[in-house]
């Protein structure tokens, strides 16, 4: 059941599964406080996609790192049979 | 006996071979238009680089240098298909990677699996503050098994279904959820005193 929670938490339970897990949920008081704890949870897990970041992005040398990489890489493949 | 086909043939066989229907994938990309968008996403893979690597900047950076890098290998494979989703296929190999050199770290240290506490060095620090929308959760998260964390950073921070978590983290879709399971109940355990004390959630019962 707690991973069948976690699904629902999720809303990513479907068909006989879900129909299931919706009757426990009518009839046990310990699994609806659960789910209400992981739902409130799962709110503050998800604001934290947007927080905003006061660190900067990739530095510069990693930047050109990756630009030099892709540029051999490509030179590579294109040279290739 | 040295036995050899004419070139042409053997160009042939090549292009045949690579067109069969279990090897043909949907690349309507260019290598520039790949290239391009996966730097689109640059900030995206930092931020779970940085959560997965509790705030060391300088191993977030190598990750997504290292994923950036190995996403256009496998483009110009042929490995990678247009039509899945390329957030979720850079943040698997940047999770593949990590979790890789976790184990590798663990193996030449000849410790177990839960044996390493988390560090808690001046960045993790630094990096928690400057979390500032939700620092208690930041510092819960930081405290959380490398597993862990990973499992949930992907599905619940980023937005990754169960399946893509499930090949990033390399393991079933049901370890997914069990792992998911196990990661909010030690994050509600952490939250609890503190989010009683402020008043912030209605917790009632504890999970079990």
């Amino acid at each position: 059941m707690k991973a069948l929670l976690t699904a629902r938490a999720d809303q990513r339970l479907s068909g006989l599964i879900k129909s299931y897990v919706e009757l426990h949920l009518s009839q046990c008081a310990q699994c609806r406080a659960a789910l209400e704890s992981l739902l409130v949870l799962r709110q503050r897990l998800i604001a934290l996609r947007n927080a905003p970041t006061s660190i900067e992005a990739l530095s510069a040398d990693r930047q050109e790192r990756v630009q030099v990489a892709f540029a051999e890489l490509l030179k590579r493949h294109k040279d290739s049979p | 006996m040295n036995f050899s086909l004419p070139s042409g043939v053997t160009t042939l066989v090549r292009a045949l071979f690579a067109h069969l229907p279990w090897r043909r994938k949907t690349q309507l990309l260019s290598p520039e238009e790949f290239a391009s968008h996966c730097q689109e996403y640059t900030a995206d893979l930092l931020r779970l680089a940085r959560r997965l690597t509790r705030g060391n900047e300088d191993p977030a950076q190598d990750l997504v240098q290292d994923a950036l890098i190995r996403a256009f290998e496998a483009y110009l494979r042929c490995d990678y298909d247009d039509r899945g989703n390329l957030r979720a296929y850079l943040m698997r190999i940047l999770t593949n990677r990590f979790l890789s050199q976790k184990r590798r770290d663990r193996w030449d240290a000849g410790v177990a699996l839960g044996d390493i506490p988390p560090p808690q060095s001046e960045s993790v620090e630094a990096f928690i503050v400057s979390q500032t929308l939700d620092e208690p959760l930041e510092r819960a998260l930081a405290t959380l098994p490398d597993g862990l964390r990973a499992a949930i950073l992907l599905v619940d921070i980023e937005g990754l279904e169960y399946s893509e978590a499930a090949l990033a983290l390399g393991i079933p879709l049901g370890t997914v959820r069990s792992r998911l399971f196990r990661a909010r109940q030690i994050l509600h355990q952490a939250l609890l005193p503190c989010a009683l004390a402020q008043g912030w959630i209605p917790v009632k019962e504890v999970i079990k």
